[in-house]
């Protein structure tokens, strides 16, 4: 096989449906980054995140002709399957996300809400902030959740994401949107729970 | 522009995506006018901070090597099985004598290893009987029997003539011209061949390392390349021997 840095999506694909596991192996290094950190941002799991980077390659070598070129990219194919199956690891294991307070779901946040606010992340530490975030975009619903983790952590575009969630690029971007306003609510209500537990409570004296 | 307008943007123009020129020179002078306006642009950039810092905390996590080694494995049963590496009589049932040929060729793998430590000494010895009931030199490669027929195929076989007729029809169906072949190799310790009441004999590949593992001399070029084997399975379906075959 030739150097598989510089053959594309495309010829990897097209030697590992031959049966060459040099091209498999190439194929799987290059995106499996992608769809672990995918799955283990949508899941908060580290467990769902390997498995689910198993069963979407596992996928791909039982049914690679599945994969249309003229549809897109390779990563968004992977990213729509690995997606199908961190739904389905939720839904089936519902102790790793908290329940989706379901009045969430469609009532909008009034602009009014989201404005002369402190900054929700103001004053933490880095790792605080990393954690909190982390808690925050796992608590979210699943259709603002894959937009977010889609948009703003794995870095597609609008079009590339609305690609993977099979929906119009509008909805994505409301989406966003919509999730954007869920966790900075989010934020702010940990970050006050959080102050509330370390201010200082007034100490009784028995002397 | 309105707030309204600016709300319906914000998210966009916090993630510094592209905007019209113009869109984006009526937003930020709108936030420069509108206090509340410049307050929501500051928490949508500071919440795409915390975003970035969870990207670049997770950007090193990956899956673990297990998971890699899992569907490699996956991946060449796969194309082992469609790419006819196996070889069988055809009228034998195909599913019945994949499954037992990738059983036994693991269970070689794993034998050898074991066989290679507990045999190595036993080995050289023959090896050494050889040299000194011939004369020669102790040969550099494993001791090679010519296979052409029906014959030469009985003296390939270890044990009793019982199984010879199987295997002489595998040996037969598969190739018309002459295979060299080494002895079988014993890959129970201690096993007596002779004593088995029936076998089957299964065609196999192995990376070229399988043979370093029976002890026999291999170059590093040949490590990686495939040899053929065959696998002599016991009743009781477990790996006894292996010969290699050229």
């Amino acid at each position: 096989m030739a150097n598989s840095i510089t053959q594309t999506d495309a010829d990897l694909l097209r030697l590992t449906m031959a049966g060459d596991d040099q091209a498999f192996t190439a194929l799987y290094r290059r995106h499996q980054g992608q769809v672990y950190r995918f799955a283990l941002l949508m899941s908060g799991s580290v467990g769902i995140a390997e498995d689910v980077t198993q069963e979407v390659f596992l996928m791909l070598i039982r049914e690679a002709p599945r994969y249309d070129p003229a549809r897109g990219q390779l990563s968004s194919f992977l990213y729509g399957v690995a997606r199908n199956y961190v739904l389905r690891c939720i839904e089936r294991d519902r102790s790793y996300v908290p329940l989706i307070d379901e009045s969430e779901e469609d009532g909008a946040v009034p602009v009014a809400q989201l404005i002369d606010r402190d900054d929700p992340l103001g004053n933490l530490t880095r790792n605080e902030v990393i954690r909190l975030v982390r808690q925050a975009v796992v608590a979210l619903p699943a259709r603002y959740r894959e937009a977010v983790v889609l948009c703003d952590f794995q870095e597609l575009s609008y079009a590339e994401a609305a690609k993977v969630l099979g929906c119009p690029v509008g909805t994505v971007s409301s989406r966003l949107h919509r999730g954007h306003a869920l966790l900075l609510e989010k934020l702010r209500a940990v970050k006050k729970s959080d102050s509330t537990l370390h201010e200082p409570s007034p100490l009784r004296c028995f002397a | 522009m309105n707030c309204r307008d600016f709300e319906m943007i914000i998210t966009t123009l916090a993630r510094e995506k592209v905007l019209e020129g113009i869109t984006r020179e009526k937003s930020l002078a709108h936030a420069e006018a509108c206090a509340r306006c410049a307050g929501r642009l500051a928490e949508e950039r500071a919440l795409l901070a915390g975003v970035q810092a969870v990207v670049e905390d997770i950007a090193g996590e990956s899956a673990p090597m297990r998971v890699e080694a899992a569907l490699l494995l996956a991946f060449q049963e796969r194309a082992g099985s469609s790419s006819h590496v196996l070889r069988m009589p055809q009228s034998r049932d195909l599913t019945r004598w994949m499954w037992a040929a990738a059983a036994a060729a693991i269970l070689a793998l794993v034998s050898t290893v074991v066989v290679s430590r507990l045999h190595g000494r036993s080995f050289n010895e023959n090896n050494a009987a050889r040299e000194l009931s011939s004369g020669s030199p102790a040969p550099t490669t494993p001791p090679e029997r010519i296979v052409t027929g029906a014959d030469d195929n009985r003296r390939a076989t270890p044990g009793p003539r019982r199984r010879e007729a199987g295997r002489h029809a595998i040996l037969h169906h598969e190739q018309g011209g002459r295979e060299i072949a080494t002895d079988f190799l014993p890959l129970l310790d201690g096993d007596d061949l002779s004593s088995l009441d029936s076998s089957q004999l299964v065609r196999v590949e192995l990376p070229g390392s399988a043979l370093i593992a029976v002890g026999l001399p291999v170059d590093a070029e040949m490590a990686n390349t495939p040899v053929k084997a065959d696998v002599l399975l016991g009743h009781d379906g477990l790996a006894r021997a292996i010969r290699f075959v050229r």
